[in-house]
This record gives C-alpha cells, sequence and structure tokens, in this order.
C-alpha cells in the first residue's frame, strides 16, 4: 500500500474556512443513510404507516379550508380553498420541518460529535432528505386532487423544482445558524416554535396572498418566505407568477443564508466536541 | 514489526478549558448577552488541563498502549488524534487513514435493524456504501447475529449489541485504528475474539494500533510499547512492563487510605458513591501477612434495585488478577429483602493468603446484564509481612501470588513399613 508521505496536520484552527464540497461528496453515502433512517423511523409502530406522508397534508389542509374558507369566508382567488391551503401546508412544511430538525439534530445525537469524525454538515443537511420525500408525495397527490376540482396541471409545474430549491436555501441556511447556536445555547430549540408559529401568520400559507391588503404588499413580500409559498403555490395551481424585484430578493436571502450559515457552521463546528 | 517511519507524531499538544467557578459559563442567551456587559473577572476562572504538553511518536507498524487513571487524559488524547477535537496548542501529524473506535455501535438506532445499523455505523466510521458491501459478509460472521440481521436492534441482548458493533469497526481497515476501552464491555469470549481481531489488524506490517485499556493484562499482549498519562502529562514512555509498574506505582498514591469515593459517572442509573477497605475490621489500606479482609461499597439507584450485581478483582503489582469475586456466580448470604435505592454491599473474604506487595482492586456493579458502573483499580493497598506463627521471622519473599496457609502433618512411619520400604528400595537399587 501507498504511504501516504504528506501527513494531516491537527492543530487549532483559527477563523473562518472555505466551504469544502469535496468533504460532503466523501460523506454523500452518509448523508443518504441519515436521512433515510429519519423516514424509516417515522412511521415505525404506527397502523397508517406512509399513508401518514399524504394523510398529514391533508387533514391539514381539510382544516385549514374548514376554519378560513367556511367559516372565515376567504375566497381562494380561483381555485377552491382546500387546494389553497394544501399547496400553502406543502410550502410551509418543507421549510418549518427541515428548520426544526436540523437545528434540534446535534444536540440531540451528541455522540455524533463526541465519538466519531466527519464532517458535522452531514448531519444537519440530511434533515432535508425526509421533507424533500415528503414534498415529492405531496405534489403526486396533488394531481388527482387538480382532477376532482375541475384543474389541470399546466406547465407552470416546471417552475416548481426553482420554490423547492429556494425554500431548502432559507431553511438549511437558517438551520446551519441554529443547530450551531444549539450546541451552546439550548435556548434555541425553545425559542424556535415561537419564531416558527410568528413566520406561519406572516406568510400566505392558510390564506391567499390576495388577503393582504394592496398598500402593505411590498412590506409583505419581503418575507422570502411569503414569495415562495406564494409562488409555489401559483405554479402548482397553474398560475403565472410575476418575476418582479421582490422574487429575484427571496432568491438573493435565500442564497445567501445558505452560504452564510454554511460558513457559520464550518467556523462553528471545531468547538462542537467541547461544549455539547 | 516496526519500521523507523512515524504514523503519528504529536508535539507540545495541550488541550485546556477554561472553568468558570459559581456556576457562571454562559449556557443561555440570557447569560450570555449579561456577560457581555459585566466586567470579565478572572479570578474565579480557571484553566483546566485535560492534556498538557504532550509529545510522543509512534512509528508505522508498531502497536502502542495508552495507559493512565480515570481522568488523565486517555480519552482526550485520542479524541484529539480521531480529529474530533482539536488541541489548545501543539499539533500532531498523522500519516495515513485514521480509523477511530471510541464507542461501540455509535449511531446504532434501536429501532432499525442489525443490516441497517451496519450500514449506517460503517458510514459514520468513515466506509462507503460499496466498502460496507464487500465486507458485509465478514462482518456479520464475526459478529454472530446472522439470524437476527431484520431484527430491530431493541430486541438484541446487550451482548449481541456490542459484538455487532465491534464487527463494524473491526472490518474498517484504516492504517491507523484508534480503540478506547471498548474491550470492557462484552463477555470474556468476545472479548478474546476482539483482541485476537486486534492482534491481526496489530500483525499486518504497516498498522499501526493505539490502544487505551485499563485491561493491562490486553496491553502486555497486544503492545509494543506504551505511554503513561497522568493527570494530563506524559509520566512515562517506552518498554510496556516498565510502564505497567509506573501506573500501578504512580496509582497507589491516589486511594491512600483504603478509602474512595466516586462521582455518579453519566447516564447511569445505578452507581456506587463509596468503596473502602477493611483489615482485620478496621479501615486501612495495610494488611498484614494473613490478615482478614472486607470490602464495603455503598451504592444509590434513581429506581430501586432488586439483585445488586458486584464484582470486584485483586490485581497484583505487575497486573495479573490473582482473586476474583463475583455475587452473579454464588449465592449472596443476605440478599436484599425489597428493592433499594441505596444501600451497602459488604464483601468478607477472610484470611487472605496473598504474599506481601502491592495490590490494587477493581469493581463492577450492574443490576441485570450490562455494567453500570465499572473501576478499574479503584482501591489500593500493601499487604505486608508478619510473623504470623509466632516463629520469630517472616517468610522470605517469593515470586509466588499466594502464601497458602496450609496444614501441614508429618507423621513417622511404622517400624514393618520402614523396613519394607528400604528393603524394596535395595532390591531395586541391587
Amino acid at each position: 500500500m501507498a504511504w501516504q508521505e504528506t501527513p494531516m496536520v491537527i492543530r487549532r484552527r483559527e477563523g473562518w474556512r472555505m466551504i469544502n464540497l469535496q468533504e460532503i461528496w466523501r460523506y454523500r453515502d452518509l448523508l443518504l443513510l441519515l436521512g433515510f433512517r429519519e423516514l424509516k423511523l417515522r412511521y415505525r409502530q404506527t397502523v397508517l404507516g406512509t399513508a401518514w406522508v399524504i394523510l398529514q397534508p391533508l387533514l391539514g389542509a381539510a382544516a385549514i379550508a374548514l376554519v378560513f374558507g367556511r367559516l372565515a369566508g376567504l375566497k381562494g382567488g380561483g381555485a377552491p380553498y382546500f387546494l389553497v391551503a394544501f399547496t400553502g401546508l406543502v410550502g410551509w412544511s418543507i421549510f418549518s420541518v427541515t428548520l426544526t430538525r436540523a437545528t434540534t439534530c446535534l444536540v440531540n445525537q451528541p455522540q455524533l460529535i463526541t465519538k466519531v469524525s466527519f464532517p458535522r454538515l452531514v448531519v444537519p443537511l440530511s434533515t432535508a432528505i425526509a421533507p424533500i420525500v415528503d414534498f415529492v408525495v405531496s405534489l403526486l397527490a396533488l394531481v388527482p386532487l387538480l382532477f376532482v376540482s375541475g384543474l389541470r396541471p399546466t406547465l407552470t409545474m416546471l417552475f416548481v423544482p426553482l420554490w423547492l430549491v429556494g425554500l431548502l436555501g432559507l431553511s438549511l441556511g437558517l438551520g446551519f445558524f441554529l443547530s450551531s447556536l444549539a450546541v451552546t445555547y439550548r435556548d434555541v430549540q425553545h425559542l424556535l416554535p415561537f419564531a416558527l408559529q410568528i413566520l406561519l401568520f406572516m406568510s400566505p400559507v392558510a390564506y391567499p396572498m390576495e388577503v393582504v391588503p394592496e398598500r402593505a404588499r411590498v412590506m409583505y413580500r419581503l418575507n422570502p418566505l411569503a414569495v415562495m409559498v406564494d409562488g409555489l403555490r401559483d405554479s402548482t395551481l397553474g398560475r403565472r407568477t410575476e418575476a418582479d424585484g421582490l422574487v429575484f430578493l427571496a432568491f438573493f436571502v435565500s442564497a445567501t443564508l445558505f452560504v452564510a450559515g454554511w460558513l457559520f457552521f464550518a467556523r462553528a463546528e471545531r468547538r462542537f466536541a467541547d461544549v455539547i | 514489526m516496526s519500521s523507523e517511519r512515524p504514523a503519528v507524531a504529536v508535539s507540545g499538544v495541550s488541550k485546556s478549558y477554561v472553568i468558570s467557578h459559581r456556576a457562571e459559563r454562559a449556557t443561555t442567551l440570557g447569560e450570555a448577552v449579561a456577560q457581555l456587559f459585566r466586567q470579565r473577572s478572572s479570578s474565579n476562572q480557571e484553566t483546566l488541563y485535560a492534556l498538557s504538553d504532550v509529545s510522543f511518536e509512534v512509528h508505522r507498524g508498531e502497536v502502542l498502549g495508552v495507559i493512565g487513571p480515570n481522568g488523565a487524559g486517555k480519552s482526550t488524547l485520542l479524541k484529539l488524534l480521531s480529529g474530533i477535537m482539536e488541541p489548545t496548542s501543539g499539533e500532531a501529524r498523522v500519516w495515513g487513514r485514521v480509523g477511530s473506535l471510541l464507542e461501540v455501535g455509535t449511531g446504532f438506532h434501536p429501532e432499525l435493524t442489525g443490516r441497517e445499523n451496519v450500514y449506517l455505523n460503517g458510514c459514520i466510521l468513515g466506509m462507503t456504501r460499496a466498502e460496507i458491501d464487500r465486507r458485509f459478509p465478514e462482518i456479520i460472521a464475526f459478529s454472530g447475529v446472522e439470524r437476527f440481521l431484520d431484527t430491530p436492534v431493541k430486541h438484541y441482548s446487550s451482548g449481541m449489541f456490542v459484538r455487532l458493533g465491534f464487527a463494524v469497526a473491526a472490518y474498517m481497515d484504516p492504517e491507523i485504528l484508534i480503540v478506547d476501552e471498548v474491550l470492557a464491555v462484552g463477555d470474556a469470549e468476545f472479548q478474546a475474539r476482539c483482541l485476537g481481531k486486534m492482534k491481526e489488524v496489530a500483525g499486518k506490517s504497516d498498522r499501526t494500533v493505539l490502544f487505551v485499556s485499563h485491561n493491562l493484562q490486553a496491553v502486555r499482549a497486544l503492545c509494543d510499547r506504551a505511554i503513561v498519562l497522568s493527570e494530563g502529562r506524559l509520566v512515562a514512555e517506552g518498554d510496556v512492563e516498565r510502564c505497567v509498574e509506573a501506573y500501578l506505582g504512580a496509582h497507589r498514591e491516589v486511594s491512600l487510605g483504603g478509602r474512595i469515593g466516586f462521582e455518579r459517572p453519566p447516564s447511569t442509573s445505578f452507581w456506587m458513591t463509596e468503596a473502602r477497605l477493611e483489615i482485620d475490621g478496621i479501615a486501612s489500606d495495610l494488611c498484614p501477612l494473613g490478615g482478614s479482609l472486607g470490602l464495603v461499597v455503598e451504592f444509590e439507584a434513581t429506581t430501586p434495585v432488586a439483585n445488586p450485581r458486584f464484582g470486584f478483582g485483586i490485581n497484583s503489582s505487575t497486573g495479573v488478577e490473582v482473586l476474583h469475586a463475583n455475587n452473579r456466580y454464588q449465592p449472596t448470604a443476605e440478599p436484599l429483602s425489597a428493592p433499594a435505592s441505596a444501600g451497602t454491599i459488604h464483601c468478607e473474604l477472610g484470611r487472605v493468603p496473598l504474599v506481601p506487595g502491592h495490590y490494587t482492586i477493581s469493581f463492577w456493579l450492574n443490576d441485570s446484564l450490562v455494567d453500570t458502573h465499572v473501576v478499574e483499580h479503584a482501591l489500593a493497598f500493601r499487604v505486608i509481612e508478619r510473623d504470623i506463627w509466632g516463629l520469630g521471622g517472616t517468610p522470605p519473599p517469593r515470586p509466588a501470588a499466594l502464601w497458602w496457609p496450609t496444614r501441614f502433618s508429618i507423621r513417622p512411619a511404622s517400624r514393618a513399613e520402614a523396613r519394607a520400604s528400604s528393603q524394596e528400595q535395595r532390591t531395586r537399587n541391587g
């Protein structure tokens, strides 16, 4: 066997580090296994099993349609309120589930940090896999729902991956920040549900964008999450999205958060084993 | 077999933690914010050195034993070399792929099957799926859990769990293998197999092994060389025998007086709080030859324990376990009448026939099968010479482990017998 002539040097590193994609690529199998472990575990010991993947957004959408559509009498803007709620929930879920899982993933598995060595970023990154699968399954379930409602899937569906990437950028970027903060400050996990609640109200999940008064619309759409959730709904329900400056801003914020979160994580990770 | 090329070179490595007294370390955001505005007082901060200025080299193909008492910095050293932690100062150089086994079955999930866990654990240890695919049959053969491969590991016995975990790591096949105290778990037969496997790894000429263990016999059997750590410093290096002596020698100071208190180990529900020696009924660590030895162990548990299992072993200064007792394999004279969450275990050994010398005692405490609290070489005592039989002298030192109080009887032969035997001797000689 060829003996490595240049040694690996272990010493204290200071400051920022470059994003190392090669390192993550080397651990791609671990990334996938951790992601699918989550999927496998989620529905163990349930009667309905994987049916929950579809049932959850369906039940959620039904509840929203009942409260906001029937009782509050909001209009779906051309589509049945149930579909408005369903598509809103699909976008919201991939964001909130990924962010919640990513934030707690390190704290919940301290032995991964203290007993083995591998690029730690793999762990929060893997938390997106199960929500992505949920996302895809939910969209497949949407197709028959569209037909039932007298709608058809249209070419605007092709924009869905774009919104998916945008939503993942937001949730993983924030997740990188929060997971490394949570290693030292456990407050983060307690603060998060509250913050998500506010974000849920501030995004067009349970209601369509049209409900927001015209004069507040620009302000409202400064929230990149609102733009993404709305864009995803439009694309899935066959409506065009006007690519204005605020849409570009939302994608810019998403990409920036993702990269900044990654850099922050890479800087913080060397202390993880000391403080967790 | 070792070549002169180094596989690991550690130079001046220190690892320190700053700890604040009065529990002032900020672990919540509020405290952190409050601390920003507060004058930093250095008076109640203390720098704790887990390792200080440690330097040594391991040659390619060498098996190095790392020994030292609990808290000496052994695990910290291995974590630094594994890349889990960074040193505070100094640096280490490593030539080759490092595989470290600091815990058996890291990432094992109770709900996943044996097969699923092998893949997950293997990937966590740095293997690819393809590598695991190739080694899968060997891993399973070594672990001996073929029949339960598709059973969730929560249904495994603790022994099966450990076997599977070790098997995955054993087939990592790294150039530098780092092993921390994993042999403390599992049954004797499995420990022997693990040692065998490690010998096999060590036997390959270009494999380097760093091995932490309290099992001095295992260190002797496996290692070419050893280092001894004590309070974060390297106190001895070189020949294994000399290091074992140095370790046991240094350790004697620790529990002077034959009494030791224990901290509750993390994530343990059943643990020892104190252990003390009683010699001829008095707390002491000096045992005259033929003195009677007693051991008193206080325990606590979060949930009441019905059947505390307790074992101890006495090791001589050469590291040989000369005596072992365990109430798992023999009846308890006075068992608990009802489960208790705190209590005392009394062990009466009676007169012990140990020859004069230094000894250490190791403890194993468990509630069912898994050892919940193990402290190796927790107590030390000395057996000193004494004129037991009042003969006006003491027996000269012998290399034997025991000086057995034997009932000697010498009877003269009767006359007829004596004549017959002398006649017989004459005919044989003639």
